[in-house]
Order: structure tokens, then C-alpha cells, then sequence
């Protein structure tokens, strides 16, 4: 029998395995979600979910109460830390002149300490450790202000991925876990954060554009009124959106949750959670597997097609988005 | 309420912004599988009969049979293809007296609100409806279906009625052993007469309920307060359980741990 407080795991013990970490979601039949829960989950989706963070310094949201309870970004490593998790030292320096230490998790076994701190959260930079300032993704971060919620969110989306594939840039959708969606592009990293939101701020533009009543740019929460906010200024350094496969704080446990374009109309945030994605993925497998390895696609076409269409071109404007 | 659909009824020049609710909600009682032994919910799974093996959703393709073990396949994309509607618009064909369609026809009523600047066309609509005692005849696409039905006034409601299509009713010529003419004692006829008249009353719907439901939900309630069932594991299981799960966090550990020890052993 292994008593769960006392065995050492060269610095590791995994402790308080019944702790309920999420409450269960609504119209849910089970109880909350406990850390086993989590641990087990994070075990399970390791090999599925470390591709999409090698070399990727990681910034952790901690929950030390639970999803319900306060929580605190942490991006250096602490004291206590296993001596054996691979991290990454920032060159540039705090504005306090410190240089942060950042988890870069390779092993299962990374991403179990992310559990036993009760991280409920995990945030890849859009910049690996080699170009820490030259992001390798640009990101499309799609968040519905209510009353807008998926569904407002699903049909930009769909817009979006028309867009995208009309300047033949390739991109891997996922739930944000909450009620958004956010689409990776896996760019060549030889500009900048500023360069890349630029461009993406184009597509915003160029969505603003074409349908007004349902996509909003505005930075003032309170001015974004009901629509889908297109955050092109996640593509900035130190910025990050959650994982692939990382859960969310929130009743249930959802998991932000990679899936192929063409499920887009019928994919449900709320079936993907800890307790049912590992199931998933053994059955399916990663729907991002060809992300890692695919080509950096064409930034610059994307730019030159959301340039060229405002005003929107009538092939944009026949398809029938306007309607709900 | 939550509509389920949004888009315009239209005809000629009016143009009423509207929203569908379903008129109709489901009170029945869903009752859970479950194996005898243990209670666990039980699972389906597909499963092909010739090789056995169990099929994932990317496994599974339409088809149509077209002669006996011939197959026509119908992609996701071939339907994706069809010449379908999917204007979100209630289009109003013609008019028709009210009572001049059978029930029949009739299969799932909708409920119509009107959307932002619907409401003074909708207001004219639903006052000539009612001064003509007419009902529109209209076409609607719902999800990828395009369905004819009838648009009529209950209370102060524009009521969408879906209705089949007249191939899709069954002539009742078709059904055995009708009676044809017969000859009727007079007395008969004027005593059940009579009868019909005595039980003849207001409808009032409130009157009815479904007394089977009433029943199942008094045993359901009497057998949950008596023996409860549950799949939930005793402590025993979640002890050997996280017994288990230790074990397998551990090896994860050990060998990442292992690992580096070496790789930074062979960089020496």
C-alpha cells in the first residue's frame, strides 16, 4: 500500500489526491472533479499535449483552493521545485532586474508537477526558448461578450477558417474551454510580436468589416456590447493563450479542446472535459498531430487578402454570413 | 424562451424580422440503462457484424440500399452539395380559410416572435390573419429540411405549423374493411345523438394529465427514498484506486528523473 503523503519522488509527492478541485458542471451526474482526477488526466494526455509545448516556456494559473478559490499567475519556478524540471532563464530582466525561470515541460512527468501545484491552467508562449522574441504562432483568439456566447463565436469562426483558407494559410482550431475558440498558425519565426499583430489586427479588421453586428475590436469591455471579441493582441510577448489540452477553471472541468476544421458545426465545448478527453484521444488521437511538423504557412498572404478585400469583395459578401 | 432559429417571414414587400421557439416541450421520463450486476450505466458501442470490430464515427459512411447488398455511399460532402434553402426566411406563398387544412398535415408547431423591428410588421400580419380568418401557406428551411407549412393566429401569437408533405400522408382509402353506406335505425341515432350532446363541453385542456407519468414519478419517488441504487465505489475501490494511480505517476516520474540523470551524466 503507497501512503500518498510520504512517498518521495525525487522532490515530487503527490498529495491530497480526494481535494475537489472543480464543482461539477451543470446538469452533470458525477461529483467534482478531484485531483486524482487531474493527475490521472495529465498523465493520460501527456503525449498528446507535449508536442504543442516543446521547448515552449510555460506560465502556470494557480488554483490553490480550487477553481472556485483565488488564484495567481506564476511564471518562476519556485523555491521547492524538483531540481530535475527543465526550465528556460529569460534574458531580459524583470523591470525589478530579476531573470525569470520558466517550466518548459518535456516529460510526463513535468506536467504532473503542473498538477500537484494545482495549476489548473497551462500557457505556452508563441515563442520557443531558441527565438524567445520571434513567435512561431500567430494566434486567432475569438472570446463572445454575453449575451453572445458559442454559438455568435462558432459562426465568426467559420468566417475566419473562409478567410484563412482563401489566402491558403493552414490553421488548427480548439475550444478555449470556455465559451471562445482560438486558431493556431504556425508562422516562420523571423519577425516580431508587433509584426504578427499587425497582420492579425487585419483580419480583425477585415471581420469588423463584414459583419459589425457580430464582431467587435474594442479594448473597453464595456463598449464590446453583446459581440465576438477578436483579441489580435494576444500576439504579444509574455502574452498566452491557454494549451491545447489544458483544462480551464471553471464548473465541470472543461479542457480547451484541439479539433479539425470540419467538425466546426457540430463540435460542443461542454462534452470536452478532464474526465472525458483521454478517452477521446485514445480513440482519436490528437486532432493537432500534423500541427507540430506542418510548414510556416504564408503570413504575408493573409496580409495582402484582408489588404486587398476592404471594402469586402462580393465573393465575401454573397456567402450569406449575415445570417444567424 | 430561447428561439432556435432566426430570419424573417416575407411576403411581397413586408418583411418581418422573427425568431422560431419551439411550441411543444417533452415531459417524459428518460429511464437509464443499467447493468443488473453492478448498476453501471451501460454503453452502446457500433459494431460491424462481418469483421467484429468496433467502429469509430470516421468508420461509419451513409448508404443507400439500391438492390439487395448493393450500397449507393453519400458523403458528408455529396449532401453539403444539395440544392438546398438555407435562407433563414418564412416565405409566404399564398393564403388559405382557416379549418380549410386537415390536422393531418399538421406535425410540430413553432412558435414566431417577432425580432428587433419585427414588431409593427408583425402586428399587421397577425390583425389581417385574424379579420380575413385566413391562414398563410409559406416554405421555411429549418436546419437543412425545407418544409411547407401554415402560419396562423393563437392568441396574440403567430403560430408556425411544419407540415408534411401530401405524398407523405397515407390515403385513407388504403384502409381494410371500411363500411360504406349503412342503413341506421333513426332511434339509434338520435339516443347517441343525445348522448354526444350531454358530453359535449368548453375544451379545457387543463383537465387532462397523464396519469401514467403521475404513477411512475409516485414508485420512483417511493423507491428513492426506500433502496437507492448507486454505482458510486465504496472505500475500499478508491483506496486501491489512488493506489494505482500513485504507482503510475511514480514510474512517469522515475523515468523522467532517470532520464536526465543520464543525459546530464554522458554531457560530463
Amino acid at each position: 500500500m503507497i501512503d500518498a503523503d510520504t512517498t518521495p519522488l525525487a522532490g515530487l509527492r503527490f498529495t491530497h489526491l480526494d481535494k475537489p478541485l472543480w464543482p461539477p458542471g451543470p446538469g452533470a451526474d458525477h461529483a467534482a472533479t478531484t485531483k486524482s482526477d487531474y493527475l490521472a488526466y495529465l498523465q493520460a494526455v501527456a503525449p498528446y499535449a507535449l508536442p504543442h509545448l516543446c521547448r515552449r516556456p510555460l506560465v502556470l494559473t494557480r488554483y490553490p483552493h480550487g477553481a472556485d478559490g483565488a488564484s495567481f499567475f506564476q511564471k518562476n519556478l519556485p523555491p521547492g521545485a524538483p531540481a530535475w524540471l527543465p526550465h528556460f532563464t529569460d534574458p531580459h530582466a524583470t523591470a525589478e532586474g530579476r531573470h525569470v525561470r520558466y517550466l518548459v515541460a518535456q516529460a510526463p512527468a513535468d506536467l504532473l508537477w503542473v498538477g500537484q501545484q494545482v495549476a489548473l491552467e497551462f500557457h505556452p508562449w508563441l515563442s520557443t526558448q531558441d527565438a524567445p522574441d520571434l513567435p512561431d504562432r500567430a494566434v486567432v483568439d475569438l472570446d463572445p461578450m454575453a449575451p453572445a456566447g458559442f454559438e455568435e463565436a462558432r459562426a465568426v469562426a467559420r468566417l475566419v477558417w473562409d478567410i484563412l483558407r482563401a489566402a491558403g494559410v493552414r490553421s488548427w482550431p480548439k475550444t478555449s474551454g470556455a465559451t471562445g475558440l482560438h486558431c493556431f498558425i504556425p508562422i516562420h519565426p523571423g519577425q516580431g510580436y508587433p509584426e504578427v499583430a499587425a497582420v492579425l489586427r487585419g483580419l480583425g479588421e477585415l471581420l469588423l468589416h463584414l459583419w459589425p453586428e457580430r464582431v467587435t475590436l474594442e479594448r473597453a469591455v464595456a463598449r464590446r456590447g453583446g459581440r465576438v471579441y477578436f483579441d489580435y493582441l494576444q500576439n504579444a510577448r509574455g502574452k498566452t493563450l491557454c494549451a491545447a489540452y489544458s483544462p480551464r477553471p471553471l464548473a465541470g472541468a472543461p479542457v480547451s479542446m484541439p479539433f479539425p476544421w470540419e467538425d466546426l458545426a457540430r463540435v460542443r465545448p461542454a462534452d470536452w472535459t478532464v474526465r472525458t478527453v483521454p478517452a477521446r484521444l485514445a480513440e482519436r488521437g490528437d486532432a493537432w498531430a500534423d500541427l507540430p511538423g506542418a510548414p510556416p504557412q504564408n503570413l504575408r498572404a493573409l496580409a495582402r487578402l484582408c489588404e486587398e478585400t476592404r471594402p469586402p469583395s462580393p465573393s465575401l459578401q454573397r456567402r450569406g454570413f449575415t445570417s444567424t | 424562451m430561447r428561439s432556435l432559429w432566426k430570419g424573417a417571414i416575407s411576403f411581397g414587400l413586408v418583411h418581418i424580422p422573427c425568431r422560431l421557439y419551439p411550441a411543444t416541450e417533452d415531459h417524459d421520463l428518460h429511464f437509464r440503462q443499467l447493468h443488473r450486476a453492478c448498476h453501471a450505466p451501460i454503453e452502446y458501442h457500433k459494431v460491424c457484424p462481418q469483421c467484429g470490430d468496433r467502429l469509430a464515427a470516421d468508420d461509419i459512411v451513409r448508404g443507400v440500399e439500391v438492390a439487395p447488398g448493393e450500397f449507393v455511399l453519400i458523403e458528408d460532402a455529396d449532401l453539403e452539395e444539395m440544392p438546398l434553402a438555407t435562407t433563414h426566411t418564412v416565405e409566404i406563398e399564398g393564403f388559405v380559410d382557416l379549418g380549410a387544412v386537415d390536422p393531418l398535415f399538421f406535425e410540430k408547431p413553432y412558435l414566431v416572435g417577432p425580432a428587433d423591428g419585427g414588431a409593427r410588421p408583425y402586428a399587421l400580419l397577425r390583425a389581417v390573419l385574424l379579420r380575413t380568418q385566413r391562414a398563410a401557406v409559406a416554405k421555411v428551411a429549418i436546419r437543412t429540411k425545407e418544409s411547407l407549412a401554415l402560419l396562423r393566429v393563437v392568441g396574440d401569437c403567430l403560430v408556425l405549423e411544419l407540415m408534411r408533405y401530401p405524398d407523405e400522408i397515407r390515403d385513407w382509402h388504403d384502409v381494410d374493411g371500411l363500411p360504406g353506406e349503412v342503413a341506421l335505425p333513426e332511434r339509434e341515432l338520435a339516443v347517441a345523438t343525445l348522448l354526444v350532446e350531454r358530453l359535449t363541453g368548453p375544451w379545457r385542456p387543463d383537465q387532462y394529465q397523464d396519469n401514467y407519468r403521475g404513477a411512475l414519478q409516485t414508485l420512483i419517488e417511493r423507491r428513492a427514498l426506500g433502496e437507492r441504487v448507486s454505482a458510486a465505489p465504496g472505500p475500499d475501490r478508491a483506496e486501491t484506486r489512488h493506489a494505482d494511480l500513485l504507482a503510475a505517476l511514480e514510474a512517469s516520474v522515475a523515468a523522467a528523473t532517470a532520464q536526465r540523470a543520464q543525459g546530464q551524466a554522458e554531457h560530463q
